[in-house]
């Protein structure tokens, strides 16, 4: 089991680097680069000022040399400045990252804790009324992104009630106030992946208890709860914890976007389009 | 919860799942009404200390203002600052001059009075009795004439010359070599050529009077960012969020008038609607929002009060002069003549959108009036069919009898452009039915910029904020070396006027140049600008003084901003 887990450790180094090279060339790609976000409309500039710019900001050398440098920064634990605000990368991180974290863990609780239950009960009662409502709502959230159902949720309440949620409440003044201040965000993030594991786990559940060991568990005399809790969820999580891992990525770039709705200080308010760091 | 029969007809253990699902989501709703009840956001305060100690409690200030802005830009720098900068440093800097909000012209500020003494030198009597927000790093120290000079010349790039490109208001103080305090108040400038313009080139809100601390202190801590403004950063955090307080200090009495003022950050429009909507904030600056929106917001919210006023920002579709197809004089003024920009402009922004197209905003004294400009082919409704008929021969004389050009416009990523785009096209299609107009974006701000540099585009559709001064916006417009002349268009003669009009200090004479050579541009036609968009503004009724204050100022949002000084509670 070492062995193995030191493999897999190992084999993230070059994943890492290839995703780390995959991401600077296509941010070099992007048209426009990050001194055309910078001028913004501020009129042009000469080619000789834009020259000498591009040599203040270390933007005159390779990409290569760029990019080697960089990693040389990386491997150090140095992510160098930010082009943009002048302020180091790491520091940028660190002020928001709880904040981003946070919100991808309650997001991935919340449409555990929901997501799991209501999968189960559609598929108990699979053919009626019930599993019908929650399947056309599975459906219904997995169609719509959570920057939408964000924006609905600020908006909708305050042209309806005068109402908008409140903002975003640091740990420090309080658990409870900090709590509501992000339980829309959470919401808005988590419904899409809970109609993802309502699919998953109404579709693995039925499975499961069409096997014959719950048909000799109930022949048995145990309860349908019994049976239900005991030998089927089990089994039937399966499919649906692989799930929830291959979800995390999705969550965190949900999260990002959802942070910009809500005005959440996490990463995904920080980001600042084609900003790089000087090399 | 039966034992016995088939289990899955056992609806009590479904009933007890379904009611578990039901009551944590009335528990979860109930949490999240309790959570806005007890919300922990700012509410107004009561009464608080005055702005001049010793002031009789009905004179002091009172009550805080909510205010909404768009996200902060990093670093703090008024000199490099973009968007939402203004926004902050209008409370908490003041400038050397300003604009009187009502007819434009030049007061003084933290420069006192001015003396012209040469074409290229001109003294500035810094205001005594003015101080720094008392904290560091400036610790409350007079303001004089070293701070003033500081900051004409990082303004002006003159600090930072490998970097003068991130400076957007240099060109606010073209020709200018130095700014050198010659005592204790008084700075003397120095330009290698007349700048007409350079007083002007202060009144912009963006450029602001910093302290020479700023030099090491630099612009990345919020904590440590001061100014002479009437309110003061208590706390302010990388967001953008956080609470000014009155400066004891300020050196224009009885003012401020409210207590306190604070500041919520969003990183996106919606979020701002709704914070106005739910009464969290004050107020809400709307322009360049759709009518339909603008309406929405006014139902939602019916005791708000609404304020528009002249707004410079110009709506415009502009001809790349390098392409050959529009380097044809007569293919750009049949385009142009046919366009109806009202009719454009009333159909995104409804009542706000004003039906000329001016080529300088219309309070300064080098516009040609709107009045004037309506009269004229191209914008006058009762010669439309008379110049859609002068429109087919000259695209007739060019070449294309049937108006059969190909082109592409280059449309700026916001709601805005690509709605005015759709409506020139069917335009155009209703005189000329073979004409191939295709709609190239939106394209995002980074890679539009890159094109805008490179020439890279046949139309592009794209607005403008004005600078402060009239012959400077024109000569940036149209100048054929101007920082926004992104079509190239190129005459000698405008440029010869311009550069008269920079270096003349009689302001009817230079009003008379401009003039000049915006009948040369008009007549030229490398441009088509539909309208100007009203600036439009939802306040919320409790404070008074916001309705008398914005005025032709050019600087929109800023101005609200501004005006915080001078509103009180009702």
């Amino acid at each position: 089991m070492g062995r193995y887990i030191a493999r897999r450790v190992l084999a993230l180094i070059p994943q890492l680097l290839i995703i780390l090279a995959l991401v600077v060339v296509m941010v070099e790609l992007t048209p426009g680069d990050v001194i055309d976000s910078m001028l913004g409309d501020s009129g042009q500039i000469t080619p000789e000022a834009r020259a000498k710019l591009e040599r203040s900001l270390g933007l005159d050398k390779s990409l290569p040399v760029r990019y080697v440098s960089y990693l040389g920064g990386v491997i150090q634990g140095d992510l160098g400045v930010s082009i943009t605000r002048g302020r180091p990368v790491s520091d940028m991180i660190q002020e928001r990252v709880l904040v981003t974290t946070e919100l991808t863990i309650y997001a991935v609780i919340v449409s555990i804790v929901i997501g799991i239950p209501l999968g189960m009960a559609a598929a108990v009662a699979r053919g009626k009324v019930t599993d019908y409502a929650i399947r056309f709502f599975a459906v219904l959230f997995l169609g719509i992104p959570s920057f939408l159902v964000a924006t609905m949720m600020v908006l909708l309440p305050a042209l309806w009630f005068r109402w908008r949620p409140p903002l975003f409440v640091p740990l420090d003044k309080g658990l409870l106030p900090h709590l509501f201040s992000m339980l829309l965000p959470v919401m808005a993030v988590s419904l899409v992946f809970m109609a993802t594991n309502v699919r998953m786990m109404r579709s693995s559940f039925i499975d499961v208890m069409q096997q014959d060991y719950i048909r000799t568990a109930r022949s048995k005399g145990l309860t349908a709860t019994r049976v239900w809790f005991r030998h089927g969820l089990k089994n039937a999580l399966l499919p649906t914890v692989t799930l929830i891992g291959l979800q995390a990525a999705g969550l965190v770039s949900g999260a990002v976007v959802v942070e910009q709705v809500f005005t959440l200080p996490g990463l995904g308010s920080s980001m600042h389009s084609r900003d790089v760091t000087t090399p | 919860m039966t034992g016995t029969g088939n289990w899955a007809r056992s609806t009590m253990s479904r009933r007890g799942l379904i009611r578990g699902a039901g009551v944590m989501g009335v528990g979860l709703s109930a949490a999240a009404l309790i959570g806005c009840s007890s919300s922990t956001e700012t509410k107004p305060a009561a009464s608080g200390s005055s702005a001049a100690g010793g002031a009789a409690a009905s004179t002091a200030p009172k009550g805080t203002i909510r205010q909404g802005t768009g996200k902060l830009s990093e670093p703090y720098d008024p000199a490099i600052m973009l968007s939402a900068g203004p926004t902050y440093w209008g409370n908490w800097g003041n400038l050397a001059l300003t604009a009187n909000k009502q007819n434009y012209k030049l007061e003084p500020s933290l420069v006192e009075s001015w003396e012209v003494k040469s074409p290229t030198e001109i003294a500035l009597k810094v205001r005594k009795g003015v101080f720094f927000h008392d904290k560091a790093p400036t610790n409350g120290r007079e303001m004089n004439a070293s701070d003033v000079a500081y900051s004409l010349m990082r303004h002006a790039a003159l600090l930072d010359k490998e970097k003068v490109a991130l400076y957007p208001r240099r060109t606010n103080f073209r020709f200018m070599t130095e700014a050198v305090a010659t005592d204790a108040n008084t700075v003397t400038l120095k330009m290698s050529a007349p700048n007409s313009a350079i007083l002007n080139g202060m009144a912009d809100m963006r450029t602001p009077i910093m302290p020479v601390e700023s030099k090491d202190t630099g612009f990345t801590d919020p904590s440590k960012v001061v100014g002479t403004g009437p309110y003061m950063i208590k706390q302010l955090d990388n967001a953008g969020n956080g609470t000014l307080v009155v400066n004891p200090k300020y050196w224009e009495k009885g003012l401020p008038k409210a207590a306190e003022v604070t500041k919520q950050s969003f990183d996106t429009y919606q979020a701002n609607t709704a914070s106005f909507i739910g009464d969290t904030i004050d107020y809400l600056t709307m322009t360049n929002q759709p009518w339909s929106e603008v309406q929405a917001v006014g139902k939602a919210r019916p005791d708000a009060a609404r304020l528009t006023w002249d707004y410079g920002y110009i709506h415009y579709l502009r001809f790349n002069n390098k392409k050959p197809l529009f380097a044809d004089e007569r293919v750009r003024r049949a385009l142009t003549l046919v366009i109806d920009g009202k009719a454009i402009g009333d159909a995104f922004y409804g009542e706000l959108a004003s039906p000329t197209g001016p080529l300088v905003s219309t309070w300064t004294n080098e516009a040609i009036p709107a009045s004037e400009i309506v009269k004229r082919p191209g914008w006058n409704p009762a010669t439309r069919e008379a110049d859609i008929a002068e429109a087919k021969k000259l695209m007739e004389a060019a070449g294309f009898k049937e108006g059969e050009i190909s082109a592409a416009i280059m449309v700026f990523n916001t709601p805005v452009h690509p709605a005015n785009s759709e409506r020139v096209r069917a335009q155009w299609l209703r005189v000329w039915p073979k004409i191939k107009i295709t709609l190239d974006g939106p394209v995002d701000s980074g890679p539009f910029n890159q094109r805008l540099a490179a020439g890279t585009f046949d139309m592009m559709a794209y607005s403008n904020l004005p600078t402060t001064d009239g012959a400077v916006e024109f000569q940036n417009f149209y100048a054929s070396d101007g920082s926004r002349n992104y079509g190239s268009f190129a005459d000698p003669e405008v440029d010869k006027l311009c550069a008269a009009a920079i270096q003349e200090f009689d302001i009817a004479k230079r009003g008379a140049l401009i003039k000049q050579a915006e009948e040369i541009v008009i007549n030229k036609s490398p441009i088509i600008s539909y309208y100007y968009a009203k600036q439009v503004s939802y306040v919320t009724p409790k404070w008074a003084g916001y309705e008398g204050y914005p005025g032709p100022g050019g600087q929109g949002g800023a101005d609200m901003v501004e005006a915080c000084k001078f509103v009180s509670l009702k």
